[in-house]
């Protein structure tokens, strides 16, 4: 290491450095304009969608995987019949089914459309 | 405003408070994007570093520097996307700094800045972030270090034949400023 530094120093030293460095500072500037600034903004809106939306998928997502397990489970083990008989939990089923098909249907028409306008 | 309050009005959901910090941290970033994503892709790059250090931005704990937090994002942003472009083959061969003369000649001193541009461009991915982050914004070692999780010893070795490279391309232009000054 001190080796280094040793070379460093005398790089810093020799008689055109501070003309090398003049150089370098010659390196166009990289800025950027307003409407660099309000695209960016306007993005940040748009990301905070795509969270929530990635939320309501995982947990719409999750809910028909728990359904679909759940009534293959409860047809394995009680067979059509017995399924019948739960005629209550049937309707509970197919109550939160037909949420998560609203979600969905609002999703591919309202917020995937959005999406793909940015 | 200080780097503390900043981050905390952005977090709060102040955008404007995260457009100061963008105007703060522009040059910066643009500094490093331009110094390794090439082409109408730099804006772009830099925008994806601005959205990722706004989604981040919570993780941020002030360890470090905001503007060394900040760099380390846009380096690894800007060498993801190089790399995603498959224009990484300059990054893995970094003795291969040899300037191309048609590219720098025929540039009058009016066009310095772009001589100067040319010249860098042809150095390697990390002497040129190196030369950009110790030259242009004023980085200690160890602030270089952590943007680009390379060992100190290895950021002076670079940094030493990046100048030395430098020299080398630039000599005719020195050579001139040293008979005018």
């Amino acid at each position: 290491m001190k080796e280094i530094d040793k070379l460093l120093k005398e790089q810093e030293q020799a008689a055109d450095y501070q003309v090398l460095m003049g150089g370098l500072k010659e390196l166009p500037t990289a800025d950027v304009d307003e409407a660099f600034y309000k695209g960016v903004l306007s993005q940040i809106g748009h990301g905070a969608e795509t969270t929530a939306q990635r939320y309501l998928l995982f947990f719409g997502g999750s809910v028909v995987a728990f359904l679909i397990l759940g009534f293959a489970g409860l047809i394995y083990s009680l067979g059509w019949e017995g399924i019948v008989q739960m005629q209550q939990t049937l309707l509970y089923g197919l109550f939160i089914a037909a949420i998560i098909f609203v979600f969905q249907v609002a999703d591919h028409l309202i917020v995937k459309p959005k999406l793909r306008l940015t | 405003m200080n780097d503390k309050l900043l981050v905390e009005n952005v977090l709060k959901g102040d955008e404007k408070a995260f457009e100061s910090l963008m105007k703060q941290y522009q040059r910066l970033v643009g500094h490093i994007v331009f110094r390794i994503v090439g082409g109408m892709e730099k804006e772009e790059v830099m925008h994806d570093v601005f959205l990722k250090v706004y989604r981040k931005l919570g993780e941020f704990n002030f360890q470090s520097k905001l503007s060394t937090w900040i760099a380390t994002i846009a380096y690894r942003e800007a060498i993801n996307h190089a790399r995603k472009n498959k224009r990484n083959n300059e990054m893995q061969d970094l003795d291969s700094a040899e300037l191309v003369e048609s590219d720098v000649e025929g540039f009058e001193s009016k066009d310095m800045s772009l001589f100067v541009q040319a010249a860098v461009d042809k150095l390697p991915v990390p002497y040129r972030s190196i030369l950009t982050l110790y030259h242009l914004q004023g980085f200690s070692y160890q602030e270089i270090v952590e943007v680009m999780e390379m060992p100190e010893g290895t950021v002076k070795n670079y940094l030493f034949r990046a100048r030395k490279k430098l020299k080398e391309i630039l000599a005719p232009y020195i050579e001139n400023e040293a008979l005018l000054g």
